[in-house]
Protein backbone atom coordinates (compact mmCIF):
# COMPACT_ATOMS: atom_id res chain seq x y z
CA UNK A 1 0.00 0.00 0.00
CA UNK A 2 0.64 3.71 -0.51
CA UNK A 3 0.58 4.46 3.11
CA UNK A 4 3.13 3.12 5.94
CA UNK A 5 4.01 3.34 9.44
CA UNK A 6 4.28 6.97 9.07
CA UNK A 7 0.56 7.41 8.32
CA UNK A 8 0.07 5.28 11.34
CA UNK A 9 1.47 7.48 13.82
CA UNK A 10 -0.55 10.28 12.34
CA UNK A 11 -3.72 8.90 13.02
CA UNK A 12 -2.63 7.63 16.60
CA UNK A 13 -0.95 10.44 17.76
CA UNK A 14 -4.28 12.83 16.45
CA UNK A 15 -6.84 10.81 18.12
CA UNK A 16 -4.74 10.28 20.91
CA UNK A 17 -4.31 14.11 21.68
CA UNK A 18 -8.10 14.65 20.45
CA UNK A 19 -9.31 12.33 23.44
CA UNK A 20 -6.21 14.01 26.07
CA UNK A 21 -8.30 16.89 25.92
CA UNK A 22 -11.71 15.76 26.23
CA UNK A 23 -10.58 13.83 29.10
CA UNK A 24 -8.75 17.15 30.47
CA UNK A 25 -12.11 19.35 30.12
CA UNK A 26 -13.83 16.84 31.41
CA UNK A 27 -11.53 16.58 34.72
CA UNK A 28 -10.32 20.00 34.71
CA UNK A 29 -14.03 21.32 35.19
CA UNK A 30 -15.68 18.05 36.84
CA UNK A 31 -12.93 17.84 39.59
CA UNK A 32 -11.48 21.20 41.14
CA UNK A 33 -8.30 19.31 42.37
CA UNK A 34 -7.27 18.50 39.18
CA UNK A 35 -7.93 22.29 37.60
CA UNK A 36 -3.47 22.02 37.02
CA UNK A 37 -3.51 18.46 35.07
CA UNK A 38 -6.50 19.32 32.93
CA UNK A 39 -4.22 22.59 32.26
CA UNK A 40 -1.53 20.42 31.41
CA UNK A 41 -3.55 17.64 29.58
CA UNK A 42 -4.73 20.33 27.05
CA UNK A 43 -1.14 21.24 26.21
CA UNK A 44 -0.48 17.53 26.04
CA UNK A 45 -3.08 17.44 23.44
CA UNK A 46 -2.12 20.23 21.61
CA UNK A 47 1.36 18.91 20.75
CA UNK A 48 0.33 15.14 20.11
CA UNK A 49 -2.06 16.37 17.70
CA UNK A 50 0.76 18.76 16.51
CA UNK A 51 3.34 15.47 16.46
CA UNK A 52 0.41 13.87 14.12
CA UNK A 53 0.28 17.04 11.58
CA UNK A 54 3.93 17.33 11.49
CA UNK A 55 4.19 13.52 10.13
CA UNK A 56 1.56 13.62 7.77
CA UNK A 57 3.53 16.80 6.62
CA UNK A 58 6.88 15.30 6.24
CA UNK A 59 5.26 12.17 4.72
CA UNK A 60 3.66 14.59 1.90
CA UNK A 61 6.84 15.19 0.66
CA UNK A 62 5.64 17.36 -2.44
CA UNK A 63 3.72 19.27 0.11
CA UNK A 64 6.82 19.89 2.50
CA UNK A 65 8.86 21.14 -0.69
CA UNK A 66 6.35 23.58 -1.72
CA UNK A 67 4.87 24.99 0.98
CA UNK A 68 2.16 27.08 -0.62
CA UNK A 69 0.37 24.04 -2.04
CA UNK A 70 -0.72 22.93 1.19
CA UNK A 71 -3.28 26.21 1.13
CA UNK A 72 -5.48 23.98 -1.56
CA UNK A 73 -5.63 21.39 1.14
CA UNK A 74 -8.92 23.44 1.86
CA UNK A 75 -9.90 23.26 -2.13
CA UNK A 76 -12.36 20.10 -2.90
CA UNK A 77 -14.46 19.89 0.11
CA UNK A 78 -15.98 16.79 -0.78
CA UNK A 79 -12.55 14.51 -0.04
CA UNK A 80 -12.49 13.63 3.93
CA UNK A 81 -8.87 14.52 3.86
CA UNK A 82 -9.90 18.04 3.48
CA UNK A 83 -12.33 17.63 6.26
CA UNK A 84 -9.64 16.77 8.65
CA UNK A 85 -7.77 19.48 7.64
CA UNK A 86 -10.17 21.76 8.91
CA UNK A 87 -11.59 19.67 12.15
CA UNK A 88 -7.71 19.72 13.11
CA UNK A 89 -6.97 23.49 12.27
CA UNK A 90 -10.34 24.02 14.02
CA UNK A 91 -9.14 21.66 17.15
CA UNK A 92 -5.86 23.55 17.20
CA UNK A 93 -6.41 27.08 17.34
CA UNK A 94 -9.65 26.39 19.54
CA UNK A 95 -7.06 24.63 22.30
CA UNK A 96 -3.98 27.26 21.61
CA UNK A 97 -6.63 29.96 22.85
CA UNK A 98 -8.07 27.52 25.42
CA UNK A 99 -4.20 27.37 27.03
CA UNK A 100 -3.04 30.90 26.28
CA UNK A 101 -6.26 32.33 28.36
CA UNK A 102 -5.27 29.69 31.04
CA UNK A 103 -1.49 30.26 30.94
CA UNK A 104 -2.58 34.18 31.62
CA UNK A 105 -4.74 33.52 34.64
CA UNK A 106 -7.78 34.51 32.89
CA UNK A 107 -11.11 32.73 32.61
CA UNK A 108 -11.53 30.34 29.69
CA UNK A 109 -14.78 30.37 28.78
CA UNK A 110 -16.76 27.09 28.76
CA UNK A 111 -18.12 27.31 25.58
CA UNK A 112 -14.72 27.31 23.74
CA UNK A 113 -13.61 24.42 25.42
CA UNK A 114 -17.15 22.77 24.19
CA UNK A 115 -16.23 23.53 21.02
CA UNK A 116 -12.64 22.10 21.97
CA UNK A 117 -14.08 19.22 22.64
CA UNK A 118 -16.67 18.87 19.69
CA UNK A 119 -13.56 19.44 17.48
CA UNK A 120 -12.00 16.44 19.05
CA UNK A 121 -14.79 14.14 18.91
CA UNK A 122 -14.49 15.29 14.81
CA UNK A 123 -10.48 14.64 14.73
CA UNK A 124 -10.80 11.39 16.19
CA UNK A 125 -13.61 10.51 14.10
CA UNK A 126 -11.85 11.85 11.15
CA UNK A 127 -9.49 9.46 11.54
CA UNK A 128 -11.11 6.58 10.63
CA UNK A 129 -12.98 7.87 7.94
CA UNK A 130 -10.11 8.72 6.15
CA UNK A 131 -9.19 5.27 5.59
CA UNK A 132 -13.10 3.96 5.30
CA UNK A 133 -13.32 6.52 2.39
CA UNK A 134 -10.95 4.00 0.32
CA UNK A 135 -12.94 1.89 -1.48
CA UNK A 136 -9.76 -0.33 -2.48
CA UNK A 137 -9.64 -1.49 0.13
CA UNK A 138 -11.83 -4.28 1.91
CA UNK A 139 -10.21 -3.88 5.74
CA UNK A 140 -10.88 0.04 5.52
CA UNK A 141 -14.14 0.52 3.19
CA UNK A 142 -15.81 -0.82 6.46
CA UNK A 143 -18.50 1.40 8.98
CA UNK A 144 -17.48 -0.22 11.78
CA UNK A 145 -13.75 1.73 10.75
CA UNK A 146 -14.12 5.14 12.25
CA UNK A 147 -16.04 3.78 15.37
CA UNK A 148 -12.90 1.51 16.19
CA UNK A 149 -10.81 4.20 15.82
CA UNK A 150 -13.00 6.49 18.23
CA UNK A 151 -13.21 4.08 20.64
CA UNK A 152 -9.28 3.52 20.34
CA UNK A 153 -8.83 7.05 20.70
CA UNK A 154 -10.70 7.20 23.89
CA UNK A 155 -8.98 4.50 25.21
CA UNK A 156 -5.84 5.42 24.59
CA UNK A 157 -6.17 9.40 25.48
CA UNK A 158 -7.90 7.74 29.12
CA UNK A 159 -4.29 6.05 29.59
CA UNK A 160 -2.35 9.01 28.09
CA UNK A 161 -4.62 11.01 30.39
CA UNK A 162 -4.40 9.40 33.88
CA UNK A 163 0.15 9.46 32.98
CA UNK A 164 -0.77 13.11 33.08
CA UNK A 165 -2.94 13.21 36.35
CA UNK A 166 0.02 11.05 37.81
CA UNK A 167 2.95 13.05 36.97
CA UNK A 168 1.10 16.83 37.30
CA UNK A 169 -0.90 15.56 40.76
CA UNK A 170 0.22 12.87 41.86
CA UNK A 171 -2.18 13.84 44.84
CA UNK A 172 -5.25 13.64 42.98
CA UNK A 173 -5.23 10.31 41.55
CA UNK A 174 -8.26 9.40 43.46
CA UNK A 175 -10.08 11.83 41.58
CA UNK A 176 -9.48 10.45 38.04
CA UNK A 177 -11.68 7.23 38.89
CA UNK A 178 -13.56 8.16 35.74
CA UNK A 179 -10.46 7.31 33.67
CA UNK A 180 -10.43 3.61 34.53
CA UNK A 181 -14.00 3.43 33.58
CA UNK A 182 -13.24 5.08 30.37
CA UNK A 183 -10.47 2.66 30.01
CA UNK A 184 -12.20 -0.31 30.78
CA UNK A 185 -15.33 0.59 28.78
CA UNK A 186 -13.56 1.65 26.03
CA UNK A 187 -11.48 -0.93 25.73
CA UNK A 188 -14.31 -3.26 25.90
CA UNK A 189 -15.80 -1.11 22.83
CA UNK A 190 -12.14 -1.84 20.76
CA UNK A 191 -12.07 -5.80 21.36
CA UNK A 192 -15.85 -5.85 20.18
CA UNK A 193 -15.16 -3.69 17.04
CA UNK A 194 -11.83 -4.77 16.03
CA UNK A 195 -13.32 -8.53 15.96
CA UNK A 196 -16.39 -7.10 13.82
CA UNK A 197 -14.12 -5.13 11.41
CA UNK A 198 -12.12 -8.32 11.12
CA UNK A 199 -15.01 -10.37 10.39
CA UNK A 200 -16.90 -8.15 7.97
CA UNK A 201 -13.58 -7.26 5.88
CA UNK A 202 -12.72 -11.18 6.25
CA UNK A 203 -16.54 -11.58 4.37
CA UNK A 204 -15.78 -9.47 1.68
CA UNK A 205 -17.68 -10.81 -1.29
CA UNK A 206 -16.79 -10.68 -5.28
CA UNK A 207 -14.02 -9.18 -6.21
CA UNK A 208 -13.27 -7.31 -2.82
CA UNK A 209 -12.97 -10.86 -0.98
CA UNK A 210 -9.25 -12.02 -1.76
CA UNK A 211 -8.56 -8.71 -0.79
CA UNK A 212 -10.18 -8.68 2.53
CA UNK A 213 -9.49 -12.54 3.21
CA UNK A 214 -5.95 -12.11 2.25
CA UNK A 215 -5.85 -8.51 4.71
CA UNK A 216 -7.55 -10.46 7.79
CA UNK A 217 -5.17 -13.82 7.09
CA UNK A 218 -2.15 -11.39 7.33
CA UNK A 219 -3.30 -9.75 10.48
CA UNK A 220 -4.44 -12.46 12.58
CA UNK A 221 -1.88 -15.49 11.16
CA UNK A 222 0.53 -14.07 9.00
CA UNK A 223 3.34 -11.71 9.12
CA UNK A 224 1.46 -8.99 11.43
CA UNK A 225 0.06 -11.96 13.74
CA UNK A 226 2.77 -11.28 16.60
CA UNK A 227 1.72 -7.92 16.37
CA UNK A 228 -1.95 -8.63 16.41
CA UNK A 229 -1.95 -11.16 19.41
CA UNK A 230 0.65 -9.03 21.34
CA UNK A 231 -0.05 -5.82 20.96
CA UNK A 232 -3.39 -5.32 20.27
CA UNK A 233 -5.02 -7.83 22.04
CA UNK A 234 -2.86 -8.98 24.78
CA UNK A 235 -1.35 -5.43 25.60
CA UNK A 236 -4.68 -2.95 24.26
CA UNK A 237 -7.47 -5.06 25.08
CA UNK A 238 -6.61 -8.06 27.99
CA UNK A 239 -3.96 -5.74 30.04
CA UNK A 240 -6.66 -2.81 30.92
CA UNK A 241 -9.66 -5.13 31.10
CA UNK A 242 -8.57 -7.43 33.09
CA UNK A 243 -6.35 -4.66 34.71
CA UNK A 244 -9.03 -2.62 35.22
CA UNK A 245 -11.90 -5.17 35.92
CA UNK A 246 -9.63 -6.49 38.95
CA UNK A 247 -9.89 -3.17 40.50
CA UNK A 248 -13.17 -2.87 40.54
CA UNK A 249 -13.70 -5.76 42.55
CA UNK A 250 -11.06 -4.61 44.56
CA UNK A 251 -11.84 -1.92 47.20
CA UNK A 252 -9.86 1.01 44.83
CA UNK A 253 -7.10 3.00 46.77
CA UNK A 254 -4.62 5.59 44.80
CA UNK A 255 -1.75 4.73 46.50
CA UNK A 256 -1.51 0.93 46.23
CA UNK A 257 -1.01 -0.32 42.59
CA UNK A 258 -0.39 2.74 41.06
CA UNK A 259 2.48 1.77 39.40
CA UNK A 260 0.89 -1.08 37.89
CA UNK A 261 -1.88 1.04 36.10
CA UNK A 262 1.07 3.46 34.98
CA UNK A 263 2.37 0.12 33.20
CA UNK A 264 -1.13 -0.95 32.31
CA UNK A 265 -1.47 2.88 30.81
CA UNK A 266 1.73 2.85 28.62
CA UNK A 267 0.42 -1.18 27.31
CA UNK A 268 -2.39 0.58 26.24
CA UNK A 269 -0.92 3.01 24.48
CA UNK A 270 1.32 0.51 22.98
CA UNK A 271 -1.93 -1.52 22.15
CA UNK A 272 -3.50 1.19 20.31
CA UNK A 273 -0.54 2.25 18.27
CA UNK A 274 -0.08 -1.26 17.43
CA UNK A 275 -3.91 -1.06 16.06
CA UNK A 276 -3.41 1.42 13.78
CA UNK A 277 0.13 0.17 12.54
CA UNK A 278 -1.51 -3.08 11.71
CA UNK A 279 -4.90 -1.36 10.24
CA UNK A 280 -2.52 0.80 7.95
CA UNK A 281 0.44 -1.83 6.92
CA UNK A 282 -1.59 -5.03 6.60
CA UNK A 283 -4.61 -3.42 4.51
CA UNK A 284 -4.41 -5.04 0.72
CA UNK A 285 -6.11 -3.33 -2.36
CA UNK A 286 -8.62 -4.91 -5.13
CA UNK A 287 -5.91 -4.17 -7.66
CA UNK A 288 -3.94 -7.25 -6.23
CA UNK A 289 -5.92 -9.21 -8.93
CA UNK A 290 -4.41 -12.59 -7.44
CA UNK B 1 -22.29 14.54 -31.55
CA UNK B 2 -21.84 14.10 -27.58
CA UNK B 3 -18.96 15.35 -25.57
CA UNK B 4 -15.88 13.33 -26.23
CA UNK B 5 -15.09 10.32 -23.68
CA UNK B 6 -11.75 8.74 -24.55
CA UNK B 7 -11.23 5.45 -23.58
CA UNK B 8 -9.05 2.67 -24.66
CA UNK B 9 -9.80 -1.39 -25.51
CA UNK B 10 -7.11 -3.91 -25.20
CA UNK B 11 -7.75 -7.16 -27.35
CA UNK B 12 -5.74 -9.52 -25.05
CA UNK B 13 -5.91 -12.09 -27.56
CA UNK B 14 -3.93 -10.22 -29.45
CA UNK B 15 -0.77 -8.73 -26.79
CA UNK B 16 2.29 -11.05 -26.77
CA UNK B 17 3.92 -9.22 -24.58
CA UNK B 18 6.38 -8.02 -25.83
CA UNK B 19 6.15 -4.45 -23.74
CA UNK B 20 6.72 -2.26 -26.76
CA UNK B 21 3.85 -0.61 -25.50
CA UNK B 22 5.91 0.16 -21.63
CA UNK B 23 8.69 0.70 -23.22
CA UNK B 24 7.80 3.62 -25.56
CA UNK B 25 4.98 5.22 -22.78
CA UNK B 26 8.52 5.64 -20.48
CA UNK B 27 10.05 7.02 -23.58
CA UNK B 28 7.32 9.56 -24.56
CA UNK B 29 6.48 10.34 -20.92
CA UNK B 30 10.04 10.31 -19.74
CA UNK B 31 8.94 7.73 -17.09
CA UNK B 32 12.02 7.36 -14.11
CA UNK B 33 13.54 3.50 -13.54
CA UNK B 34 11.45 1.65 -11.73
CA UNK B 35 8.41 3.22 -11.85
CA UNK B 36 5.71 3.02 -14.89
CA UNK B 37 2.45 4.64 -16.22
CA UNK B 38 1.56 1.35 -18.70
CA UNK B 39 2.90 -2.09 -18.02
CA UNK B 40 2.02 -5.68 -19.17
CA UNK B 41 1.52 -8.24 -16.46
CA UNK B 42 2.03 -11.98 -17.61
CA UNK B 43 1.76 -15.55 -16.48
CA UNK B 44 1.23 -18.99 -17.41
CA UNK B 45 -2.21 -21.42 -17.14
CA UNK B 46 -2.91 -24.67 -17.69
CA UNK B 47 -5.87 -25.92 -19.29
CA UNK B 48 -7.42 -29.39 -17.82
CA UNK B 49 -6.25 -30.88 -20.61
CA UNK B 50 -2.50 -29.78 -19.73
CA UNK B 51 -2.16 -26.90 -22.27
CA UNK B 52 0.11 -24.26 -21.21
CA UNK B 53 -0.70 -20.81 -22.38
CA UNK B 54 0.64 -17.26 -21.56
CA UNK B 55 -1.87 -15.13 -20.33
CA UNK B 56 -0.98 -11.09 -20.54
CA UNK B 57 -2.67 -8.18 -18.97
CA UNK B 58 -1.81 -4.70 -20.18
CA UNK B 59 -2.19 -2.26 -17.02
CA UNK B 60 -2.39 1.29 -16.98
CA UNK B 61 -5.08 4.02 -15.30
CA UNK B 62 -8.35 3.52 -16.62
CA UNK B 63 -9.60 7.20 -16.21
CA UNK B 64 -12.81 6.36 -14.51
CA UNK B 65 -15.74 8.17 -15.30
CA UNK B 66 -16.31 8.23 -11.31
CA UNK B 67 -12.51 8.60 -10.29
CA UNK B 68 -11.89 7.33 -6.59
CA UNK B 69 -8.69 9.33 -7.25
CA UNK B 70 -10.63 12.60 -7.88
CA UNK B 71 -12.70 12.75 -5.17
CA UNK B 72 -9.92 11.83 -2.30
CA UNK B 73 -7.67 14.56 -3.63
CA UNK B 74 -7.79 17.22 -0.84
CA UNK B 75 -5.89 19.99 -3.06
CA UNK B 76 -7.96 18.95 -6.16
CA UNK B 77 -4.58 18.18 -7.91
CA UNK B 78 -6.08 15.31 -9.82
CA UNK B 79 -8.95 16.22 -11.88
CA UNK B 80 -11.05 15.21 -15.16
CA UNK B 81 -9.79 16.49 -18.21
CA UNK B 82 -10.62 17.50 -21.89
CA UNK B 83 -12.40 14.22 -22.80
CA UNK B 84 -12.63 12.81 -19.75
CA UNK B 85 -9.04 11.85 -19.42
CA UNK B 86 -7.87 12.01 -15.68
CA UNK B 87 -5.00 13.77 -14.99
CA UNK B 88 -2.29 15.31 -12.20
CA UNK B 89 -2.14 18.99 -11.64
CA UNK B 90 1.89 18.66 -10.77
CA UNK B 91 1.51 22.50 -9.14
CA UNK B 92 -1.08 21.22 -7.05
CA UNK B 93 -0.39 17.85 -5.78
CA UNK B 94 1.18 17.60 -2.42
CA UNK B 95 2.16 14.02 -2.50
CA UNK B 96 -0.23 12.66 0.13
CA UNK B 97 -1.26 9.81 -1.39
CA UNK B 98 -4.48 9.55 -0.62
CA UNK B 99 -5.23 8.98 -4.29
CA UNK B 100 -2.89 6.17 -4.52
CA UNK B 101 -4.78 4.47 -2.01
CA UNK B 102 -7.67 5.04 -3.10
CA UNK B 103 -7.06 3.77 -6.98
CA UNK B 104 -7.89 0.04 -7.10
CA UNK B 105 -5.96 -0.21 -10.15
CA UNK B 106 -2.68 0.74 -8.38
CA UNK B 107 -1.79 2.66 -11.59
CA UNK B 108 -0.56 5.78 -9.50
CA UNK B 109 3.71 6.36 -8.73
CA UNK B 110 5.46 8.43 -7.07
CA UNK B 111 8.44 10.70 -8.06
CA UNK B 112 11.03 9.98 -5.22
CA UNK B 113 12.87 13.64 -5.68
CA UNK B 114 9.73 15.76 -6.03
CA UNK B 115 7.32 13.87 -3.71
CA UNK B 116 4.45 14.26 -6.02
CA UNK B 117 2.00 11.33 -7.47
CA UNK B 118 2.34 10.85 -11.15
CA UNK B 119 0.17 8.00 -13.31
CA UNK B 120 -0.65 7.61 -17.59
CA UNK B 121 -2.66 10.74 -19.38
CA UNK B 122 -3.34 8.77 -22.58
CA UNK B 123 -0.42 11.14 -23.46
CA UNK B 124 -2.74 13.84 -23.04
CA UNK B 125 -0.22 16.20 -25.00
CA UNK B 126 -0.74 13.70 -27.99
CA UNK B 127 -3.85 12.74 -27.96
CA UNK B 128 -5.82 16.06 -27.49
CA UNK B 129 -3.57 17.37 -31.03
CA UNK B 130 -5.15 13.79 -32.60
CA UNK B 131 -2.39 11.84 -32.08
CA UNK B 132 -2.52 8.49 -30.88
CA UNK B 133 -0.92 7.63 -27.40
CA UNK B 134 2.61 6.23 -27.70
CA UNK B 135 1.45 2.49 -26.15
CA UNK B 136 -0.94 2.63 -28.71
CA UNK B 137 0.51 3.83 -31.68
CA UNK B 138 3.56 1.49 -31.10
CA UNK B 139 1.72 -1.38 -30.51
CA UNK B 140 3.18 -4.36 -32.94
CA UNK B 141 -0.13 -6.07 -32.83
CA UNK B 142 -2.49 -3.38 -32.63
CA UNK B 143 -3.80 -4.96 -29.65
CA UNK B 144 -4.11 -1.56 -27.96
CA UNK B 145 -7.13 0.68 -29.60
CA UNK B 146 -7.77 4.12 -28.47
CA UNK B 147 -10.22 7.07 -29.49
CA UNK B 148 -13.45 8.83 -28.67
CA UNK B 149 -16.18 5.95 -26.96
CA UNK B 150 -18.74 8.49 -27.59
CA UNK B 151 -18.50 8.39 -31.46
CA UNK B 152 -19.81 5.48 -32.55
CA UNK B 153 -17.62 5.79 -36.22
CA UNK B 154 -14.20 5.95 -34.04
CA UNK B 155 -12.21 2.74 -33.92
CA UNK B 156 -12.77 1.72 -30.69
CA UNK B 157 -16.07 1.85 -30.58
CA UNK B 158 -16.27 -0.19 -33.73
CA UNK B 159 -14.30 -2.97 -32.14
CA UNK B 160 -16.50 -2.54 -29.48
CA UNK B 161 -19.32 -2.89 -31.34
CA UNK B 162 -18.16 -6.20 -33.12
CA UNK B 163 -16.87 -7.96 -30.10
CA UNK B 164 -18.21 -10.76 -28.49
CA UNK B 165 -17.85 -9.87 -25.50
CA UNK B 166 -15.84 -6.64 -23.53
CA UNK B 167 -14.92 -6.26 -20.15
CA UNK B 168 -13.37 -3.57 -17.39
CA UNK B 169 -11.08 -4.68 -14.40
CA UNK B 170 -12.62 -4.67 -10.83
CA UNK B 171 -16.46 -3.62 -12.27
CA UNK B 172 -17.40 -4.04 -8.29
CA UNK B 173 -15.43 -1.17 -7.44
CA UNK B 174 -18.27 1.07 -9.48
CA UNK B 175 -15.77 3.39 -10.96
CA UNK B 176 -17.10 3.59 -14.35
CA UNK B 177 -13.68 2.80 -16.03
CA UNK B 178 -13.09 3.61 -19.41
CA UNK B 179 -10.54 0.99 -20.13
CA UNK B 180 -11.58 -2.13 -22.02
CA UNK B 181 -10.65 -5.19 -22.70
CA UNK B 182 -11.65 -8.44 -24.67
CA UNK B 183 -10.86 -12.10 -23.31
CA UNK B 184 -10.32 -10.77 -19.57
CA UNK B 185 -12.38 -13.68 -17.98
CA UNK B 186 -10.38 -16.23 -20.06
CA UNK B 187 -7.52 -14.89 -18.62
CA UNK B 188 -8.66 -16.29 -15.54
CA UNK B 189 -10.39 -18.96 -16.64
CA UNK B 190 -7.91 -21.76 -15.60
CA UNK B 191 -6.28 -20.04 -13.08
CA UNK B 192 -2.13 -19.19 -12.79
CA UNK B 193 0.22 -22.27 -12.95
CA UNK B 194 3.56 -19.92 -13.14
CA UNK B 195 4.68 -16.37 -11.16
CA UNK B 196 3.55 -12.97 -12.09
CA UNK B 197 5.96 -10.74 -14.10
CA UNK B 198 5.84 -7.72 -15.07
CA UNK B 199 8.57 -6.23 -17.42
CA UNK B 200 10.22 -9.74 -17.44
CA UNK B 201 10.72 -9.65 -13.55
CA UNK B 202 8.61 -11.54 -11.06
CA UNK B 203 6.19 -9.44 -9.58
CA UNK B 204 4.34 -11.94 -7.71
CA UNK B 205 5.35 -15.33 -6.76
CA UNK B 206 4.03 -18.37 -7.48
CA UNK B 207 2.95 -20.83 -4.20
CA UNK B 208 1.56 -23.67 -6.28
CA UNK B 209 -2.11 -22.57 -6.33
CA UNK B 210 -4.35 -20.95 -8.12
Amino acid sequence: MAWDGIVAVDLFMAGLGAWVYIYAVYLGHGKPGLAKAGFVGSIVAWICVLIGVMTLMVDAKAGLLHPTRLFGLLTNFGSVMTWGVMFISAFMLIVLVDVVLRWRKKESPLGLQVAGCIFAFCVSAYTGMLLSASVAVPLWNRAVLPLLFIASAACTGAAAMYLVVRFAEKDELGEAGALHKAMFWTAVCVAVLTTMLLVVANGATGQMQHAGTSAVASIVSGSFAPLFWVGIVALGMVVPIVGEGTRVLKARTSAEGTALVMAQCVSVLIGGFCLRYAIVCAAVSIGMLW
Amino acid sequence: MSEKRYGMLIDLSLCIGCNACAVACKEENDVPTGKFNTWVESWDTTSKKGTVTRAQLPRLCNHCSDPACVSVCPTGASYIGEGGIVLIDDNRCIGCKYCMTACPYEVRWVDDDAGDVHKCTFCNHRSQNGLLPACVSTCVTKARVFGNLNDPESDISKRIAEADQVEVLLEDANLEPNVYYIGLSQNYANGRSSAIHKGGNVAVAYKGEN
